[in-house]
């Protein structure tokens, strides 16, 4: 395997990380945009790169600019918007095939990385010689208002939105990484053209490549380009403090449907730069990770109270989340068994096999993210802010040195904070709420 | 390299610089290898030609046996569960993904892992080879399953698929749900379960592949340990005929959706297609309705569609419908903006500088199906069980024009035979 890395500084604020691979026929760029997470940048942020998909200078009509796409061999560009922590992350990345596997000799990396720059650093402009057109901005924001209002159709993603939402309120995690419907209204033009100015001069900047190209050329381009503008990036904040769960809440909430989804919120005190998010991310593995997990083997495949129950665990949040589609008459014994099993973990009584089960998992989960370009590159944008950048090599060897006992203790300091219940409509109730339940 | 020529077809290809290698066992079963040592993942996947529309067959010349809708799911859940331990506790002792999946047409196991493939693989070939299943058993599964049904029917895409094809198929089983309904998976009995085991997963209906980290010959010598020589039937499944024709032109229903959902179908009598056929199929629907057409930022612009608008395929044994869909605020005004572009480009072609644009994409495309073991590995067994030649999708995105595209176009939508499904809001003004 050829893997090599470079690093360099593009600009004050703005690192350049190349990871060559000559293993895949696609390679990728991914440019990443850290800001302080502030509430009302939020929305703002989001259409902002939703934009620079829609259309550039060059490219005016999203239909030339898709053209312009496909003509390089399906060159695909995506624009996304994320929190982390307490900062927001919006990215614009862009997948293409190799060098290698173009008919004629044709080269069409250079090419990729140009269009990728012309769709950041020059927006199209409108009639009246200002940036961004009304058109692709009236389109955008109707996407967007289509798109949140449409979480309610996917009921499993709907009743985690919810929870984050009412677990969360007031803190960084419980806000929406896309943005909110009643900001739309105001995002006009005007708005945008500083949000991408804020974008080019303050936010901190990654830009990663990685595959069998040349990176040089794609180093130049954008030392070029953001070598013309004067930067003056914000310091980015620390990652949030653990907020203990007072009460547990109990919130239904009724809609039209067959099943219910349940979701168990658990705060944990272990959020990076914690030495324990290793141990807290196994264990997170363990009890709920997948087929070899605890809540698979008992809540699904002894007691066959789900179809789905599996957990997440958030390092730079604290959080975990229990996720489960189950009958409603079931609700009791389903969280009863679930507690059940986070306290065989954290009593340690877990076995070895489900122990060695769960570093396997993990190790594998490891092992793919070297497999494929797009991972790779998620891997290194996601470790941005961490201040301590590893290989997945060097990740797996420090969860494979994570005990049992380490284990046991994240799992003994997980405190239950809210349980929702989206639930199927009852005649004459349209929802519920009850506060004041005990910790575990 | 001599004992790799005696027991496989090799298929090397210059573009992908990939090799593939086939044989059929002496059991039977058809396999096809890729091996990709430069990277660490590993995938297999078992699979069996026989999904939810193989509910009316006959085994060896009998009589046709018509067995409750959901079996063949219902089967798939239940060959995890073997005798001594649980299939999925096995894979996870060695750290392996397992899953499985069934379609209309097809049954799969599959597992992918970065290490301790042999054992993986034991686990895989023992597992679907051996049957265990008892009354306790059979009935455990019906909660999980019945979740898993309910599940589906909160998905308003769910309906809208059902209706769609209810509304165009008359008789033919694509009407039901895979997994079946509370009712029909209450009738299913472990006697039932052996029978469409016996015949359907017998070595001559099932094929295997694998694609990653692995050596062709070791594999091979697995196999030869592992593929139990069965007992071979022959199977014929039957669909009722269909006169190519839709059942009705429209179908709605209301849910919980914030505006209308909408597909809309063009039915064909169904024909096997060559890969080079499937290949335009997909270029002149992009061409035309996709991203980069006119038409796509046309119906953007007059907001009668959003960024989910996407064409779409359904082609199976007996079922062959080109689809659109997507949300909009007047699905009808947006069949009869369809229609018109259907006529118009029927009259005046396909541009064909935006064909050369999907072309180019399709080929990149292509090469990208072999990047990974999991979508090679699924690609092959599509091809073995379709009996279609590898790479040949790659050249047919090499070579196509767009004077076959037009071709295919015409032949491809009848405007006369379409049926539009809507799913409405409950709480439509």
């Amino acid at each position: 395997m050829e893997t090599n890395m470079y690093l360099s500084t593009v600009s004050e604020g703005i690192t350049f990380r190349a990871v060559r691979e000559t293993r895949f026929k696609n390679a990728c760029i991914g440019v990443h945009f850290f800001f302080p997470l502030k509430r009302e940048f939020l929305t703002l942020n989001a259409i902002l790169i939703a934009m620079l998909r829609r259309s550039c200078a060059r490219y005016p009509e999203y239909n030339e600019l898709r053209r312009a796409h496909a003509m390089l061999y399906g060159a695909d560009s995506d624009t996304s918007a994320a929190i982390i922590g307490n900062c927001q992350m919006i990215s614009v990345e862009m997948e293409m095939t190799d060098d290698r596997f173009i008919p004629d000799g044709e080269c069409i990396s250079g090419e990729c990385a140009g269009l990728l720059s012309e769709m950041i650093f020059r927006p199209a402009v409108g009639d009246d010689g200002g940036l961004f057109r009304q058109d692709d901005l009236d389109v955008v924001l109707r996407n967007a208002e289509e798109r949140i209002k449409s979480l309610i159709i996917d009921k499993e993603s709907y009743a985690s939105h919810r929870c984050y939402e009412i677990m969360c309120e007031g803190e960084a995690a419980g806000l929406e990484p896309g943005g909110y419907l009643e900001d739309l209204p105001g995002i006009t033009r005007e708005a945008l053209a500083q949000a991408w100015e804020r974008m080019l001069t303050s936010s901190m900047v990654e830009i990663i490549v990685v595959g069998g190209m040349d990176y040089k050329p794609v180093e130049r381009i954008f030392k070029k380009e953001f070598g013309a503008i004067t930067r003056r990036p914000a310091p980015l904040p620390t990652p949030p403090a653990y907020k203990e769960a007072e009460t547990i809440r109990e919130v239904t909430e009724r809609v039209e449907e067959k099943q219910s989804r349940m979701i168990m919120g658990y705060r944990l005190p272990v959020i990076e730069p914690d030495d324990r998010t290793m141990a807290a991310r196994l264990m997170s593995l363990m009890f709920g990770g997948g087929t070899a997990s605890l809540l698979f083997k008992h809540v699904r495949e002894k007691l066959s109270l789900c179809y789905y129950c599996s957990s997440s665990y958030g390092r730079t949040s604290g959080l975990l989340f229990v996720r489960s589609g189950i009958d409603e008459v079931n609700y009791n014994q389903a969280i009863d068994e679930i507690k059940k099993q986070l306290a065989v973990i954290a009593e340690n009584a877990f076995s070895d096999d489900e122990f060695n089960a769960a570093r396997l998992v993990a190790l594998s989960a490891y092992d793919n993210i070297s497999d494929s370009v797009s991972s790779i590159e998620s891997w290194y944008a996601n470790q941005y802010l961490d201040g301590c950048v590893r290989t997945p090599a060097q990740a797996a060897e420090r969860m494979m040195a994570v005990t049992r006992e380490q284990l046991a203790e994240c799992a003994s300091l997980a405190r239950l904070d809210t349980i929702y219940m989206l639930s199927p409509e009852l005649s004459g109730q349209s929802g519920d709420e009850r506060e004041g339940g005990e910790e575990p | 390299m001599s004992e790799l020529t005696d027991r496989f077809d090799i298929r090397y290809d210059e573009l992908t610089k990939e090799t593939v290698y086939y044989t059929t066992h002496p059991t039977g079963v058809k396999i096809a290898i890729c091996p990709k040592p430069e990277l660490k993942s590993s995938y297999a996947v078992f699979g069996t030609k026989y999904g939810s529309i193989d509910n009316d067959f006959s085994i060896d010349g009998g009589e046709f046996l018509r067995v409750p809708d959901g079996l063949a799911h219902y089967l798939e859940h239940k060959l995890f569960e073997n005798e001594d331990c649980e299939a999925f506790e096995k894979y996870s002792k060695i750290g392996a993904c397992a899953n499985a999946y069934t379609g209309f047409d097809k049954t799969c196991y599959l597992f992918s892992c970065t290490r301790e493939f042999e054992q993986a693989f034991r686990i895989l070939l023992d597992f679907v080879q051996n049957p265990f299943f008892t009354e306790e058993s059979v009935r455990k599964e019906q909660g999980i399953i019945a979740q898993e049904i309910d599940m589906y029917r909160d998905n308003p895409g769910w309906h809208l698929f059902f209706n769609l094809m209810k509304s165009m198929y008359r008789e033919h089983p694509i009407r039901n749900d895979i997994a079946g309904t509370a009712e029909s998976i209450a009738q299913i009995t472990p006697e039932l379960l052996y029978q469409c085991y016996e015949a359907f997963y017998n070595p001559d209906n099932m094929v295997l592949s694998v694609a990653g980290n692995v050596d062709p010959l070791k594999v091979l010598e697995m196999c030869d340990e592992l593929l139990l020589p069965k007992q071979r039937h022959e199977i014929v499944s039957r669909c009722p005929e269909d006169d190519g024709t839709v059942a009705q032109p429209y179908v709605e229903c209301r849910f919980d959706v914030p505006m209308p959902l909408f597909q809309l179908g063009f039915k064909k009598k169904y024909r096997e297609l060559t890969e080079r056929e499937r290949v335009l199929i997909g270029i002149v629907r992009s061409a035309v309705f996709g991203p980069v057409s006119d038409f796509y930022t046309r119906m953007m612009n007059k907001q009668l569609i959003g960024s989910d608008f996407a064409p779409g395929f359904t082609y199976l044994r007996g079922v062959f419908v080109s689809l659109f869909q997507g949300m909009s605020c007047s699905p009808e005004a947006i069949r009869d903006e369809i229609f018109e572009e259907i006529e118009r480009v029927k009259r005046n072609g396909i541009s064909p500088r935006v064909f050369e644009c999907v072309r180019r994409s399709s080929y990149g495309g292509q090469i990208l199906m072999y990047n990974n073991p999991d979508d090679i590995a699924e690609n092959l067994l599509g091809d073995l069980m379709t009996g279609t030649d590898v790479f040949k999708g790659l050249k047919a995105a090499s070579t196509v024009t767009v004077d076959e595209g037009n071709q295919v176009f015409s032949e491809l939508f009848d405007i006369s035979n379409s049926t539009l499904s809507v799913v409405r809001p409950c709480k439509e003004a």
